[in-house]
C-alpha cells in the first residue's frame, strides 16, 4: 500500500520515490524514538529516585527541541503534503538541537571523566545517562546529515500522506505531546517557584514552596 | 527558567498540532533554543563551573 500518494500520480502516473516516502517515515521514527528516550529518562528518575541535575534537564530540553524539529516535518506531511523545503527546515532544526544537546552532554561527561569518579547517578547498560545522551545526539547528527544529503532531491510538489503514514504520524505527534507534558509537570515540581534548579537537586521543591512538606 | 522553557515547548507543540503559521512556529523554536543556551551558559559559569578553566 502506498504511503504517499502524490497529486502528480493521477496526472502522470509517476509514483513517489523511496526518498519521498522514506524521509517522512524517518521523521515519524525520529519523533517516537526520542520520545522513547525521554520516557526512559523519566522512568529511571521515578524508579531510582535520582533527580536530574541542571545539565541533565538541559539535555532533555534539547531532546524535546530536536523532537519538535522532526515533528514539524510530520505535521507538514499530515496537513497536506511535504516538499523539500519542509524537510530542510525540519532537519535543520533537528541538527541545531542535537549539536547543542551534544555540547551539554559532553560538558557533563567531562565533569566525571577522571579515574575514580563514580559519575552522577547510576549507570544504565554500563553507561551513565549523559553518556548515552552524547552518543544518541551524535548518532542523530549523522542520521539527519545523511537524510539531508538527499532531501533536496525530493520533488518540489507537495505530497499528501495517506494510510498507515497518516496513522503513524498522528501517533508520533501524540506520543511526543504526552512526553512533553510529563516533563513539564516534572520540572515544575522539581523547580518549584525558583528560577533555576540547584546543582544537585534532591527534593520536589514545589511541595516545600507551598508548605506541604518541610 | 526550565519550567518556562518546557512550557514554551509544549505551546510550540500545541501550535504545531493546530497548524499555526510556520513562521511563528520556527521563530518560537529559536527563542526557546536561545533561552536554553543562555541557561546552559548560566550553569556552566555558576554552580557547575567547579573552578574549571578552558
Amino acid at each position: 500500500m502506498a504511503v504517499l500518494v502524490p497529486d502528480r500520480l493521477a496526472q502522470t502516473g509517476e509514483r513517489p520515490s523511496g526518498l519521498e516516502r522514506g524521509q517522512y517515515w524517518f521523521a515519524c521514527l525520529f519523533v517516537t524514538g526520542w520520545s522513547g528516550v525521554l520516557a526512559v529518562g523519566l522512568h529511571h528518575q521515578f524508579t531510582t529516585g535520582e533527580q536530574p541535575c541542571p545539565l541533565a534537564m538541559l539535555q532533555r530540553t534539547f531532546m524535546v527541541l530536536a523532537v519538535l524539529g522532526a515533528a514539524y516535518i510530520v505535521r507538514r506531511g499530515l496537513s497536506g503534503g511535504l516538499s523539500s523545503r519542509d524537510y530542510m527546515t525540519g532537519w535543520g532544526l533537528v541538527l541545531v538541537a542535537c549539536v547543542a544537546g551534544s555540547l551539554v552532554a559532553w560538558r557533563q561527561t567531562m565533569l566525571h571523566i577522571l579515574p575514580g569518579d563514580e559519575g552522577y547517578g547510576s549507570a544504565v547498560l554500563g553507561l551513565h545517562l549523559y553518556v548515552w545522551a552524547l552518543i544518541l545526539f551524535q548518532l542523530s547528527v549523522v542520521a539527519v546529515g545523511c537524510a539531508m544529503t538527499v532531501a533536496h532531491r525530493v520533488d518540489g510538489e507537495r505530497l499528501p500522506v495517506r494510510g498507515a503514514g497518516l496513522r503513524f504520524g498522528w501517533f508520533a505527534l501524540v506520543v511526543a505531546g504526552l512526553v512533553i507534558v510529563v516533563n513539564l509537570v516534572t520540572v515544575f515540581l522539581l523547580e518549584g517557584f525558583h528560577l533555576t534548579l540547584p546543582g544537585d537537586p534532591e527534593r520536589w521543591q514545589f511541595f516545600y514552596d507551598v508548605g506541604l512538606l518541610g | 527558567m526550565d519550567t518556562l522553557i518546557f512550557a514554551g515547548m509544549f505551546f510550540t507543540w500545541y501550535a504545531m498540532v493546530r497548524e499555526r503559521p510556520r513562521g511563528g512556529l520556527v521563530a518560537g523554536w529559536w527563542v526557546l533554543l536561545l533561552a536554553a543556551l543562555g541557561l546552559f551558559a548560566f550553569h556552566v559559569g555558576g554552580d557547575l563551573s567547579l573552578g574549571l578553566s578552558f
